[in-house]
């Protein structure tokens, strides 16, 4: 794959109108989820997943990849304008943004948001264009015993950068998210497993219920449980990117697109995790840190760019290993798989123009993000003032759509909403939800290779211990696995001790 | 403490902090999946693990097991350090509230009633047409979890209930999927 591959894509791309139209629409659709309270990026992709099955390939990738960009941007609109972030990675955008719409710059704040999303993303999806090549040349290595290891690491990983004050809780979370992905028919042998004589359970849980149930459902009955007035302390009238302002932020643009871009690829990590880190660089780095969380344009800079370079990072992963580097690129990668896309390396080198497509298509999406921001500002602020009682309903509504589309089974809806209920308890017992999504879906990967490798070495596993590579992800997941814990820590100083002695 | 609990809501107490039931909670949220992980061991178990057809490592049950294992054995971990600290800790924890306030606080009446509105929808989908049920939920829901007056509540879900028609016949024209 190389820049032509890109530039055709984004050629062909221009030449359909039609696809055109549904990347607007799928950036528009994005937009308006992002800006909703409690609405996520995933929730907003699960749903549109489900609602574009019946369209061909390009046209729904089209929606979900525009969809992706608009959530992620629109989300800082209600954290400038409510305090309320759109979506968890706009809760660094709060701390800034707010203040700075209290003083009356809410247009401004808006503006510089949208210029440091659309910065950010297009940074992220250059390196998207760059390293794919690299690393699914590196992917053609990889044996099932490591595509094991990257899957158990995925989720491990995940695990622990999800719940960074309790990994304990975010592996429990990703295991049980592989447990619950082994019912239905046995890969190999076609062997029901756990499915109680029910038929409908012989094909196992489907995906999108799942994720609409574990992302959607939690939210809607979350709005409805609390109580919550939405007040607009502000007015916007015009929002103009100041391009001279964004100039002078120019390295934290830098900085944070590359803080971003690392984060993204890092399996089951999102914007979330990516706007804090650049928040708190930006901060670190400051000439003057004491005007963060007063309404300081560096800090809002810095989490904008943060949290939308994320999602080039999030797609390198997907596209190259099959790993998704987030909750929403797990959808994504679901949304490739349905329409017969499978990512991995052999996508890389076999088929180029579908990732150049991908590409061009995102590229797309960042410039039509950009355009439908700055466009009927005042009209969707004005959505933020629906009743959650009546707008979650709604939701719902979608939700319900969303799951029934895939199949036309009623079954799938009841998935969703069990699975709804399962992220309501795993939300209230404080369990990260995004492994345990990470571990429903990278479970089949995971079973299948290390009963595949085992077939190959006749029930020999020191292969996975053995192989450069392999024992490369083995070392990796026992670092993620050792390093958060009171063992690691003690390694850790005993290491800084021993180092600053001899020195 | 007591009369602490008697006390109304009204009175301006904050809910208790976070910490002081996070023991607890970890200590019952790690039995229930404790629960979980021995009814799919013991379902893995009930799989041979030698057939003509397998050997015990390509058994379609050795990876579900050694999963169940994994799960069972965090949970025990945060079950054992839950109940500890559970232990430790509640000689010292003040509830300035007793479980009936914490719930009402939390809002479990209006979860629970969202709920079993939310389950009696779905269980009318396919006996009743799709956005009738749908405007009947929006109706349902915008009013009786309104804050105000009902008219105040009404008009509000009689206009989602219209846009939800017109966007859901929208969807199924653009995207060409079929309703439930």
């Amino acid at each position: 794959m190389d820049i032509l591959s890109i530039l055709d894509g984004l050629w062909r791309l221009l030449l359909d109108p039609v696809t055109v139209l549904y990347v607007v629409i799928g950036c528009q659709a994005g937009i308006l989820f992002g800006m909703m309270p409690g609405l996520t990026t995933t929730t907003a992709l699960s749903l549109l997943t489900g609602l574009t099955f019946s369209l061909a390939p390009e046209k729904a990738i089209a929606v979900v990849l525009g969809a992706y960009v608009g959530s992620v941007t629109g989300g800082s609109r209600s954290a400038i304008l409510i305090n309320i972030p759109g979506t968890p990675a706009q809760a660094a955008v709060c701390l800034d943004g707010y203040p700075l719409a209290l003083q009356g710059k809410a247009a401004q704040a808006i503006g510089l948001s949208v210029t440091a999303s659309t910065l950010g993303t297009l940074m992220g999806f250059i390196s998207l264009a760059l390293f794919t090549p690299l690393l699914g040349a590196l992917a053609l290595r990889f044996g099932t015993w490591e595509f094991f290891w990257l899957a158990v690491f995925g989720v491990v990983v995940a695990g622990s950068l999800c719940a960074p004050n309790d990994p304990i809780k975010g592996w429990i979370a990703g295991f049980f998210g592989l447990l619950l992905n082994v019912v239905g028919d046995d890969g190999i042998h076609a062997i029901p497993r756990f499915t109680f004589n029910f038929v409908q359970l012989s094909g196992g849980f489907s995906l999108i219920p799942v994720l609409i149930g574990a992302y959607g459902v939690p939210e809607v009955l979350n709005a409805i449980r609390k109580r919550e007035k939405v007040v607009i302390q502000t007015k916007v009238d015009r929002v103009v990117p100041r391009f001279r302002e964004v100039l002078k932020h120019r390295w934290i643009i830098l900085r944070s697109s590359v803080i971003g871009i690392i984060i993204g690829i890092i399996p089951g990590v999102g914007s979330d995790t990516a706007a804090w880190l650049s928040y708190f660089t930006a901060k670190r780095r400051s000439k003057h840190p004491e005007e963060f969380g007063k309404g300081s344009i560096e800090g809002l800079i810095a989490a904008e760019t943060g949290d939308n370079a994320c999602i080039g990072g999030d797609i390198i992963p997907t596209i190259t290993l099959a790993v998704p580097g987030s909750a929403p690129a797990a959808v994504l990668l679901a949304a490739l798989t349905i329409h017969n896309i499978r990512p991995g390396p052999l996508l890389v080198t076999e088929q180029p123009h579908v990732v150049g497509q991908i590409i061009a298509i995102s590229m797309l999406s960042t410039i039509a993000v950009f355009g439908l921001s700055l466009l009927w500002v005042r009209q969707m602020v004005r959505l933020l003032l629906i009743p959650r009682n009546v707008l979650m309903p709604a939701v719902l509504i979608i939700c319900v759509t969303g799951s029934y589309a895939l199949s036309g089974r009623l079954f799938d809806i009841y998935v969703m909403f069990g699975f709804g209920l399962v992220g309501v308890l795993l939300q209230e017992l404080e369990y990260p939800i995004a492994p345990f999504v990470l571990g429903f879906i990278l479970g089949p990967m995971a079973e299948d290779n290390v009963r595949r490798a085992l077939v190959i070495t006749a029930g020999d596993p020191s292969p996975f211990f053995t192989r450069p590579i392999s024992l490369v992800l083995f070392g990796l997941l026992v670092l993620s696995l050792v390093g958060p814990t009171s063992l690691g820590r003690g390694i850790k100083s005993r290491i800084v001790a021993l180092w600053s002695r001899k020195g | 403490m007591d009369s602490a609990e008697k006390r109304p809501l009204e009175d301006g107490l904050a809910p208790p902090p976070r910490e002081a039931n996070t023991d607890l909670n970890d200590f019952l949220g790690a039995l229930l999946l404790i629960a979980v992980s021995i009814a799919f061991a013991l379902a893995a178990l009930r799989i041979p693990f030698q057939s003509s057809s397998w050997v015990w490592y390509t058994s379609p049950g050795i990876f579900a097991l050694v999963m169940a294992i994994c799960l069972g054995g965090c949970s025990l971990f945060v079950a054992y350090r839950g109940f500890r600290g559970w232990l430790r800790n509640r000689q010292n924890v003040v509830q300035p509230i007793g479980w009936g306030g914490r719930l009402r606080l939390w809002g479990m009446g209006r979860f629970l009633g969202s709920v079993a509105i939310v389950l009696v929808y779905i269980l009318l989908l396919g006996k009743v047409p799709f956005l009738v049920a749908s405007v009947g939920l929006i109706l349902t829901l915008g009013t009786v979890f309104r804050e105000g007056r009902l008219w105040d509540a009404f008009r509000p879900a009689i206009i989602a209930s219209a846009v939800v028609v017109v966007v859901t016949y929208a969807i199924t024209k653009i995207f060409g999927i079929m309703l439930p």
